[in-house]
């Protein structure tokens, strides 16, 4: 449990449903193929929900300033979003919900810098009337689109004795 | 700069940056290569070459990932009439990264050439490449 959840409960008690279970495949995924998802809600009384919502980010992240004004600061690139509107849950009765996301191809893969990166990550979050969101977050590994390219160092190429820059 | 030194990428297809430039434009996973050919007006002694391949990333912590693609010290001095030819070629990783530019992340590909000259500051040139995972999408 992390500290958010911690002192969301405190707040108002257990929470009235919970994402029990977030599953994609493949957790390193491709740029121009399929990640698929499911998620598994477990609501522990009836729950009116506002919104059902999973969605993939892609965003830039960047430590800015020194010590004390140290902060980060983020900037999207790339949103894909699925809303399944208002509903009832009933309770003790999970509900599964399946589907995929197409990675664009062309986007940027994931990249961590020292101090800068580009983040790819998957969202779940139920929007419960009157009480505080659950929200679970996976980041993904994104890899570059393949390109149906086969070309290999021809044997003669100057590239052998590789070696690490000083 | 008492040499000139300037790198012919083989049979590529370029794109236009949003500054004018041109820049070769290679798939991820491909073998980028070419000649670097580096000429002077008058005779200069040199110790060794150097041409490394990668990525630099800008902006603050500065990052480098360069590997050594060619060393060359068998060349003891370039003269006018006598330009050095080096022939290189290198594979972009199939993991990347892809050439990027946006708000806080700058990822350049360059080929970087050395020249180590005895006595005198060591001389650099930069020459940029663009990494696209698909070139249809970027035309």
């Amino acid at each position: 449990m992390n500290i958010l959840e911690d002192i969301t409960s405190a707040l108002f008690g257990e929470m009235k449903a919970e994402i029990r279970e977030l599953w994609l495949w493949p957790m390193t995924a491709r740029l121009g193929e399929p990640l698929r998802y499911r998620m598994v809600i477990f609501p522990k009384e009836n729950v009116e929900l506002t919104n059902i919502m999973i969605r993939l980010i892609c965003f830039e992240r960047g430590v800015h300033g020194h010590g004390k004004n140290r902060y980060i600061k983020t900037y999207g690139i790339y949103e894909d979003r699925r809303d399944l509107g208002p509903g009832i849950l009933t309770a003790a009765q999970p509900m599964n919900l399946e589907g995929e996301f197409i990675i664009p191809r062309t986007l940027p893969s994931s990249f961590i810098g020292r101090y800068n990166s580009i983040v790819w990550n998957v969202e779940a979050r139920l929007m419960i009337s009157n009480w505080p969101d659950v929200v679970k977050n996976i980041e993904i590994k994104v890899i570059p689109y393949q390109y149906p390219y086969n070309q290999t160092i021809p044997e003669n190429a100057q590239t052998q004795n590789i070696v690490p820059a000083k | 700069m008492k040499t000139t030194c300037n790198v012919a990428f083989s049979g590529q297809e370029s794109i236009t940056m949003p500054n004018g430039k041109q820049h070769p434009m290679y798939l991820i996973g491909q073998v980028v290569s070419g000649l670097v050919t580096i000429s002077s007006s008058s005779q200069v002694k040199i110790n060794k070459i150097t041409v490394w391949g990668g990525f630099k990333v800008h902006g603050k912590g500065e990052t480098e990932n360069f590997f050594s693609i060619l060393n060359e010290d068998d060349k003891n001095q370039i003269s006018p009439e006598k330009p050095v030819v080096l022939p290189f070629s290198m594979q972009i990783p199939d993991d990347g990264p892809l050439s990027y530019d946006g708000e806080c992340v700058k990822i350049d590909w360059l080929i970087k050439v050395d020249i180590d000259i005895p006595w005198a500051l060591d001389e650099h040139s930069y020459h940029y490449i663009v990494v696209v995972p698909c070139i249809d999408d970027h035309k």
